[in-house]
């Protein structure tokens, strides 16, 4: 268990300033998600985490200690790679016992050094460390196919030794660099859960990087917005997806709409004749943005009370919804509705009753 | 610590590329002004960097390049080797591009009648006008054998014939199906590990005084028309021994591409014919010249076969330089035709980085290539099946004819031997016991070679690979010159340096040894880099989060998959160095001979029997390790795939 603090992290490739005075803190035992546009710096962040970069200023901090510039090697923290990284020439019980057969190499005197060295990876442990091995990969349930090597495996699989590989040695961190990134969707979803079931049972610390929202917000006990090298918002995930402070956050976590409207006594106005009662909407400025989210539009006939009359533009099935482009004068909508949502019978070109429902209205503080 | 490792590793290379790469081109173009070699090393230790200039300014003069104009054999040497059509055409090229830069400057639009003026078509055409212009009035009045020389030049005409070579056999083997194809693409190797000198000697026991095909029509009743010592046979040989250096090329630009632009010439009503040239060439142009220049500049430096096959009548320039320092000790030409050597492969290098750079193709889409539409059938795959097999038996042959010829004891006006004999292997054996073997002495000199050479390149290809900066760079350019630049010219270079105090060396198997590390080196980075860029970098970080140090990292991951790069990197090492040359006859000490001066003064003495039982064992002790590598390259194929 530890806890992790960054503080000021800068790192800057060719001039590019890749983090940006970066502060960040991970508590004990919490899965810790970071999300951002590729490009952000959230790898990069990852990698000074895990000593393989060395920031050219700021701290990293594990349990208090300051470990910036403590090598990879010696640091603990164990990283898994969007590839996997296993070793092409192991089999599954050498990737493995990897970690175990390197902390006893550097406890070990020249002797040791060079016996360990010309034995292969799973030899050079003893009883105990075999033991440890073969319990890891109980644990991910690749044990009947330990004497395979990597290329025989499917992605799941290799995807699961690699998490055996990273939790055998006990590390103080777990680090995961977008970790499903090449794995199918079904795929993706049973091993998301895998994962954080493996990492509550282990109770390590774990910092998580994706630039898929819903597996931030799916996995993560909290998660960071990262832009242009700096943590836009952090929070829980409902914080971030109910309170989003910009419209950056708004866009990433899947809020299509954000409409920029005059707020003045309670009231909001899209323009002059389209406004909406919204009494629990405060600012101090009179022009403001604000998000609302697809899935808060609701379609229905024309004519009742407080529905605006649309056009329906556009019109995408994706099975379990459909997505609905609605114009209303100017404005844009994006709307989302169940599969069986009513009898409507909507196409394009259609005249439609829109209505928004006041209260899911986010007024985004930051615009 | 580690940084104090770090400091000092970078030191050693730093003197290593200093001392033996740049010093000497510094030593060798310094010297083709001044006619004699200047003390650059004595004068440095000393502290006497002054004088340097002083000693530049009374020695210094322009002589010598004029000589090579104004002197018969250095001119004739020049066009002989290059062609008027290829020099006229350089000089086209040369001289359009320095005015295109200052017109570029003054009137940029003016800039596009220059792109049509340097295109292919343009630079074609020229080279055909002065081709005819060459042959009907420069070269005027000569025979036609040495007229065509003259015209196209040795090395233009050696890389023609091999491109074409290379390039159809590429098309068969890649494109043809034919059967047996892993069997003919194995066999397409072999030259690459056959050594020139082989080549001439095979020749010699073919079409020889005493050759096979000279006896052959002697028995018939005839005189055989093409001579051992002729143009014909020294272009041959090399043509043959070259061709796979495009073959080897084109394959891989090939590989490269996954896209079906052939299926879809096909669907658009290309037949093989038509796909052949307005698809396959094109596309595989970039491939077809990078193979061209290799062959170009393995033909400019190869000594061997033309030192022992070209009559008297034809000098070139790579034999004027090693007779100028090996013949008379004339320090000023050899050094001078050694620089213009550095020139004509720069020239190359830039134009083909210049005409090539922008041009290069990218194919980055997925998805395989169906292999079934565009193909050639009925008689024309039988024609490119005979091609192949009459291509690829051809060094085959030169194999069989070392081993008949070493083993054959009396042996009259026959074509096969009376009486066969072990004799001149149970002399080689006694030699080894005497310990005065050429064998011992090529391995005593290549193996020391091999384990540096190999480490350096190690090094090196960790640097332009995990670490790459503008001083990586640069220390590869410079590594990879020794590479491009001829070996007589090379060993010019080293003798003009390491001649007289405070090192020398010259004549000691130590700067043996320092040359073959120089020359073989290259092979060991490209092929280390190569393996080592298609290594993720992950990997090596993982072991590193999982705890390992950097020596563990090294010994446990990167050693292990990096083991075809290093077999194909020593064997491409151990190739070069065991069957040099040039090199080696100017600056090895005579006790230290080994097997490729001991062939070639055998060849030049006239024993061919002797040469050629000693020719068989250089030839196994290339292709033994050459077709292990193969196939182990194979089975870790297989595994780490």
């Amino acid at each position: 268990m530890s806890s992790v603090e960054l503080k000021g992290l800068v790192q800057a490739y060719e001039g590019r300033r890749a983090l940006n005075g970066l502060n960040l803190e991970l508590r004990d035992g919490e899965l810790f998600a970071l999300l951002g546009a590729s490009g952000c710096g959230k790898t990069t962040t990852l990698r000074c985490l895990a000593g393989l970069e060395i920031p050219q200023e700021g701290r990293v901090l594990i349990d208090g200690q300051d470990v910036t510039h403590q090598p990879a090697s010696e640091r603990g923290c164990a990283l898994v790679f969007q590839n996997y990284a296993l070793f092409p020439h192991f089999n599954v019980l050498e990737n493995v016992a990897y970690g175990l057969m390197a902390y006893q190499y550097r406890r070990y005197g020249w002797l040791g050094k060079l016996l360990t060295l010309v034995r292969s990876p799973w030899s050079a442990l003893g009883a105990m460390g075999q033991r440890k091995v073969v319990e890891a990969l109980k644990v991910v349930e690749m044990h009947e196919r330990q004497y395979a090597y990597p290329h025989q495996l499917s992605g799941g699989q290799q995807q699961r030794v690699a998490l055996a590989r990273a939790l055998v040695s006990r590390p103080r961190l777990l680090l995961f660099d977008e970790p499903l990134g090449a794995l199918d969707v079904q795929l993706r979803v049973k091993m998301r859960d895998e994962i954080r079931r493996l990492q509550r049972r282990s109770g390590l610390t774990a910092l998580y990087v994706t630039h898929d929202q819903e597996e931030a917000l799916a996995i993560a006990d909290r998660l960071a917005l990262m832009d242009g090298g700096r943590i836009v918002q952090e929070g829980t995930p409902q914080e971030l997806y109910l309170h989003p402070r910009n419209r950056l956050v708004a866009k990433f976590l899947g809020l299509a709409n954000i409409i920029s409207a005059r707020l003045e006594k309670g009231r909001l106005f899209f323009n002059p004749d389209l406004s909406l009662e919204t009494p629990q909407l405060n600012s101090p400025k009179v022009q403001v943005m604000v998000a609302i989210r697809p899935g808060a539009i609701t379609l229905e006939e024309l004519g009742g009370e407080q529905v605006w009359r649309g056009v329906v533009e556009w019109i995408t099935f994706l099975g379990s919804f459909t997505r609905y482009v609605v114009r209303v004068q100017e404005l844009s909508l994006a709307v989302y509705r169940p599969l069986h949502a009513s009898d409507l019978q909507l196409k394009v070109g259609c005249e439609v009753g829109v209505r928004i429902d006041p209260a899911e209205i986010l007024l985004l503080p930051e615009e | 610590m580690a940084k104090w490792g770090k400091i000092s590793l970078a030191f050693v290379i730093a003197l290593w590329v200093g001392g033996l790469v740049v010093l000497p081109m510094l030593t060798l173009m310094l010297t083709s002004f001044t006619g004699q070699p200047l003390p650059i090393l004595e004068d440095l230790f000393q502290g006497r960097i002054g004088e340097l200039g002083s000693q530049l300014r009374e020695l210094g003069t322009t002589e010598y390049y004029r000589e090579l104009w104004l002197t018969r054999r250095y001119r004739w040497g020049l066009i002989n080797t290059l062609g008027w059509a290829p020099l006229l055409t350089a000089l086209y090229y040369l001289s359009l591009q320095i005015v295109r830069l200052g017109a570029r400057a003054l009137l940029p639009s003016v800039d596009r009648y220059f792109k049509k003026l340097l295109s292919s078509q343009a630079l074609l055409l020229v080279a055909s006008v002065s081709a005819l212009y060459a042959w009907f009035w420069l070269a005027q009045g000569r025979a036609w054998e040495s007229k065509l020389l003259q015209v196209i030049g040795f090395c233009p005409a050696v890389t023609l014939g091999a491109t074409i070579l290379g390039t159809l056999l590429a098309f068969c083997l890649t494109r043809l199906h034919l059967p047996g194809a892993k069997w003919w693409a194995t066999l397409a190797l072999v030259p690459l590990a056959l050594p020139s000198l082989l080549g001439a000697l095979a020749l010699q026991n073919l079409m020889g005084g005493n050759g096979w095909l000279t006896k052959g029509a002697q028995l018939l009743g005839w005189e055989w028309p093409f001579p051992a010592q002729s143009l014909g046979a020294a272009l041959l040989v090399q043509v043959l021994l070259y061709f796979p250096f495009v073959y080897l090329t084109v394959c891989a630009a090939w590989e490269r591409f996954q896209t079906p632009w052939l299926e879809a010439a096909a669907t658009l009503g290309a037949d093989w014919k038509l796909s052949f040239w307005t698809v396959y060439l094109p596309l595989l142009g970039p491939g077809v010249w990078a193979g061209a220049t290799l062959v170009f500049i393995r033909s400019l430096g190869d000594f061997a076969s033309v030192s022992l096959l070209m009559p008297r009548g034809y000098p070139l320039l790579i034999i004027e330089a090693y007779r100028d320092l090996a013949g008379s000790t004339y320090w000023g030409g050899a050094a001078m035709l050694s620089t213009l050597f550095l020139v004509v492969v720069s020239f190359f290098l830039l134009f083909q980085y210049l005409q090539l750079g922008a041009g290069r193709y990218s194919a980055a889409q997925e998805g395989g290539r169906s292999e079934t539409t565009s193909q050639p059938r009925g008689v024309w795959r039988w024609v490119g099946l005979a091609f192949t097999l009459v291509l690829l038996s051809a060094p085959l042959g030169m194999i069989v004819t070392l081993l008949v010829v070493s083993l054959a004891g009396e042996w009259g006006t026959s074509l096969w031997p009376q009486s066969f004999t072990l004799a001149r292997y149970g002399d080689l054996a006694a030699r080894i016991l005497a310990k005065d073997s050429p064998l011992i002495n090529s391995l005593l000199l290549v193996l020391p070679a091999l384990f540096w050479s190999l480490l350096g390149a190690l090094y090196c290809a960790y640097l332009s690979v995990r670490r790459p900066s503008l001083g990586s760079k640069i220390l590869d350019f410079l590594i990879l010159w020794p590479f491009v630049i001829p070996g007589v010219a090379l060993a010019i270079a080293l003798i003009c340096t390491f001649n007289g105090p405070p090192l020398a060396l010259h004549l000691t198997p130590a700067l043996v040894v320092g040359a073959y590390i120089l020359t073989s080196m290259p092979y060991g980075v490209r092929s280390l880099a190569a393996c080592w860029s298609q290594l993720s970098p992950s990997l090596e970080e993982s072991s590193q989060t999982l705890g390992a140090d950097n020596l563990l990292t090294l010994t446990k991951i990167d050693l292990p998959l990096l083991t075809p790069g290093l077999g194909t990197g020593a064997l491409l090492i151990f190739i070069s160095s065991i069957q040099e040359v040039a090199v080696t006859l100017m600056i090895c000490p005579p006790s230290w001979r080994p097997l490729s001066t001991f062939i070639y003064t055998e060849i030049q003495e006239g024993d061919i029997f002797t040469a050629s039982a000693y020719g068989l064992v250089l030839c196994l002790l290339i292709l033994i390790p050459y077709f292990l590598a193969l196939s182990l390259r194979r089975q870790f194929g297989v595994r780490n795939s």
